[in-house]
């Protein structure tokens, strides 16, 4: 074995189909994880679901083999728990379109992991169906005369969410793993969508011809960074934020932990968050849109109580849809309807004298 | 020290002081303000508290932290156990240790959205693929909440499995007198006995996880004895603790004809409607049932032992009758108290039934 090698090279080769992209990125992701010098213990790879997710075994780290679109879920727990590890997800285009509003949240938290596209714009696993990133005019299972759909563009989707790096790639860029060792140390969420060949089904159905097959990752773009920021790692910024935070030491008045309570802050909220995103690829850039000036005071005060409607967005519809639904009314069961006396909070003395004591439960005493 | 508080605080408590140091959650009624508590609570412990997008992503969220290490913990009612349930097989398959608190409203779907039911019991047994059984108990106050959930978490550690801890509307959000320095703490001893090992994720020792069938190496396998191994796995480390698993109060009465079998919010009304029938001279016992999953049977065949009638009452149209008509159908007759109209069944619609 490689001393080296983060692949399991026992188990090779690959178990993927002869020309599928598969095989040419997952040995660009080992040499990735050579160049940012990792730690096979501190290294965990979650796949998805579909042909990629046959992947983990051929690595020599933590590995998790998930649900269909939930890695990034997973994964964002594992760097929560633990952010000194590096996480990678391995999906397809496939899940990558179930799991969408993961991506999007991921990547506006900034969370700490990797997320490698294997985009081959349809579902191999299953048999050619088409899927988000299928370029239109595609023939597939599901689009037999022509895919009606235009294909997500996943970079300039994210972009404007601003992760620390988002890239653009094919399975035989040569700078393939300079690109992911990027990803791994942007200390942010990463992705790289790799645009790569289906060779069982969507290749036989829409490139017959060789110039087809060649110009194919130059016509989704050339390889490119599409999007950089240098936002705080969210697992990290958590801790920083919480931890230790006097003001959540002051939440909670000892002895009554209510859950309902907001914090009381004595630092103004941030308004600049709130932006205008033009849309444009790549466009994270943008005028900062402001909040209205809060009322003095309270800074946490709803907005619509200043001004007595609701922000701008919502001009249309005037405040006041009647009394908005209330929590939970807190009241003891005996208000509530008659025949229903209050219930015995400390009862049991006498329910105690009955009870077999063959059927008391081992350590526990509930009947107090 | 007397507060005054309910189901939602006492899980929070319980969880913090259960060592979980993991939650995330999705905003949905009636246990909002549990996951408010523990973006308050976890933070103070060094812990992680989450908001998620939804609530396939707060379970994902908790079983990744939880095979990285951390005691974790989710919350939700019925339409997000719903959405919960395709990671509850995988934390099945996986075997991460997770407390699932799913209290109860009126469903289905939106349902009344406000308001209690007890209809989620055997989609809480039945609620993902596979049907491999499942760990549930049901505490009726919030004293019991906290006592449950600690138990709800030793369980889930050492079984490595997810346990659920199944509250309604009303036992979460009412308010109540409990005495904090009177709760009751159960000890860890006898569960961490035989706790079943677990590598996290991230130490030394390399860790495979899948939510395919499996080896013992944790490598996915289509072996027919391999994987039936996993499940006879699946299933005997919780059948085989069936008796271990079993929490319930008996309160037997010498030659009673009639038997209550209740759970949850609605003992409470059972509890007070077999008080009054004794008065009034009828001969009932009550067997409370707080571990709900896997059905304690041996207890329940054995209260049921010489009565003609047993009653269920439940806010759902007859869900653990079903079991009780299972164990003990043969011998008595099994009659349910049901209703679903979002109000509590009270202990004189009970009393009608013993009569």
């Amino acid at each position: 074995m490689d001393p080296g090698s983060f692949l399991n090279l026992d188990a090779l080769p690959f178990p993927f189909c002869p020309g599928c992209g598969h095989g040419f990125i997952l040995p660009r992701i080992d040499e990735a994880l050579q160049l940012v010098e990792a730690d096979p213990a501190k290294v965990v790879i979650v796949t998805d679901i579909g042909c990629v997710g046959l992947s983990d075994p051929y690595f020599r780290v933590h590995t998790l083999h998930g649900l269909h679109g939930r890695a990034v879920t997973y994964a964002t727990g594992i760097k929560l728990a633990r952010p000194d590890l590096h996480v990678l997800v391995l999906m397809g285009d496939g899940g990558m379109g179930i799991g969408g509003t993961h991506l999007l949240s991921a990547a506006r938290r900034n969370i700490g992991i990797t997320v490698l596209v294997f985009n081959n714009a349809n579902f191999g696993m299953t048999g050619g169906q088409h899927s988000v990133t299928t370029p239109e005019e595609a023939r597939t299972a599901t689009t037999p005369l022509g895919n009606l759909e235009t294909p997500l563009d996943i970079c300039a989707t994210l972009a404007p969410a601003r992760p620390n790096f988002l890239a653009r790639t094919h399975a035989y860029d040569p700078g393939l793993p300079r690109l992911i060792a990027d990803g791994l140390s942007c200390n942010g969420f990463a992705l790289l969508d790799i645009q790569e060949y289906c060779t069982a089904y969507f290749v036989c159905r829409n490139l017959s011809e060789s110039e087809g097959l060649i110009s194919l990752p130059a016509s989704e773009g050339a390889v490119e960074v599409v999007h950089r920021d240098a936002r705080p790692e969210f697992s990290r910024a958590y801790r920083a934020r919480y931890h230790g935070a006097p003001e959540m030491e002051a939440a909670i008045v000892s002895g009554s932990a209510k859950g309902n309570r907001p914090v009381a802050s004595t630092t103004p909220v941030s308004t600049s968050h709130f932006r205008n995103h033009p849309g444009r690829r790549g466009g994270a850039e943008g005028p900062v849109r402001r909040l209205p000036p809060r009322p003095g005071g309270d800074p946490l005060l709803p907005l619509r109580h200043a001004e007595g409607r609701l922000p701008d967005h919502h001009h249309d519809r005037p405040f006041g849809f009647g009394d908005p639904p209330q929590p939970g009314p807190h009241r003891l069961h005996g208000d509530r309807r008659a025949g229903y006396p209050d219930p015995p909070l400390r009862r049991g003395a006498e329910a105690g004298e009955a009870t077999d004591p063959d059927h008391a439960f081992g350590f526990l005493d509930l009947r107090r | 020290m007397v507060d005054f508080l309910d189901g939602n605080d006492l899980v929070v408590r319980g969880a913090v002081d259960a060592g979980c140091r993991f939650f995330a959650g999705y905003p949905i009624t009636p246990v909002s303000s549990l996951m408010n508590g523990m973006v308050e609570a976890l933070p103070r412990v060094e812990g992680i508290a989450m908001e998620a997008e939804d609530e396939i992503a707060a379970i994902g969220f908790c079983i990744g932290a939880s095979l990285a290490g951390m005691k974790a913990m989710t919350a939700t009612s019925g339409p997000g156990l719903s959405l919960f349930s395709e990671n509850i097989g995988l934390a099945v398959m996986v075997e991460a240790p997770l407390v699932i608190v799913v209290s109860q409203r009126q469903g289905p779907a939106t349902g009344s959205a406000t308001r209690t039911a007890q209809g989620d019991i055997q989609f809480i047994r039945w609620g993902t693929s596979g049907g491999m059984p499942v760990v549930a108990l049901c505490p009726t106050t919030p004293a019991e909440c906290y006592t449950l959930t600690l138990e709800a978490f030793h369980w889930a550690e050492a079984l490595r499995a997810p346990v659920f801890l199944v509250m309604d509307r009303e036992l979460s959000l009412t308010r109540e007198r409990v005495d904090l320095a009177a709760l009751n703490r159960p000890t860890i001893r006898e569960v961490g006995r035989r706790a079943l090992p677990f590598s996290p994720i991230g130490r030394e020792t390399i860790t495979r996880c899948t939510t395919s069938t499996h080896n013992e190496e944790g490598l996915l396998t289509t072996d027919p004895a391999a994987i039936q191994r996993l499940i006879d796995h699946f299933v005997a480390k919780i059948e085989d603790r069936r008796e271990e698993l079993t929490r319930i109060v008996f309160d037997r009465q010498e030659g009673a004809e009639t038997l209550v079998v209740s759970y949850g919010i609605t003992a409470r009304s059972a509890r007070e409607a077999v008080a009054a029938a004794r008065k009034e001279g009828n001969r009932v016992s009550h067997l409370l049932v707080y571990s709900l999953w896997p059905v304690p049977e041996t207890a329940i065949r054995e209260a049921a032992r010489g009565v003609r009638r047993v009653v269920v009452p439940e806010m759902n149209m007859g869900q653990y009758r079903l079991e009780i008509e299972r164990i003990v159908g043969r011998e008595a007759e099994v009659a349910g108290v049901n209703k679903m109209d979002t109000t509590l069944i009270s202990p004189v619609e009970i009393m009608e039934a013993l009569k």
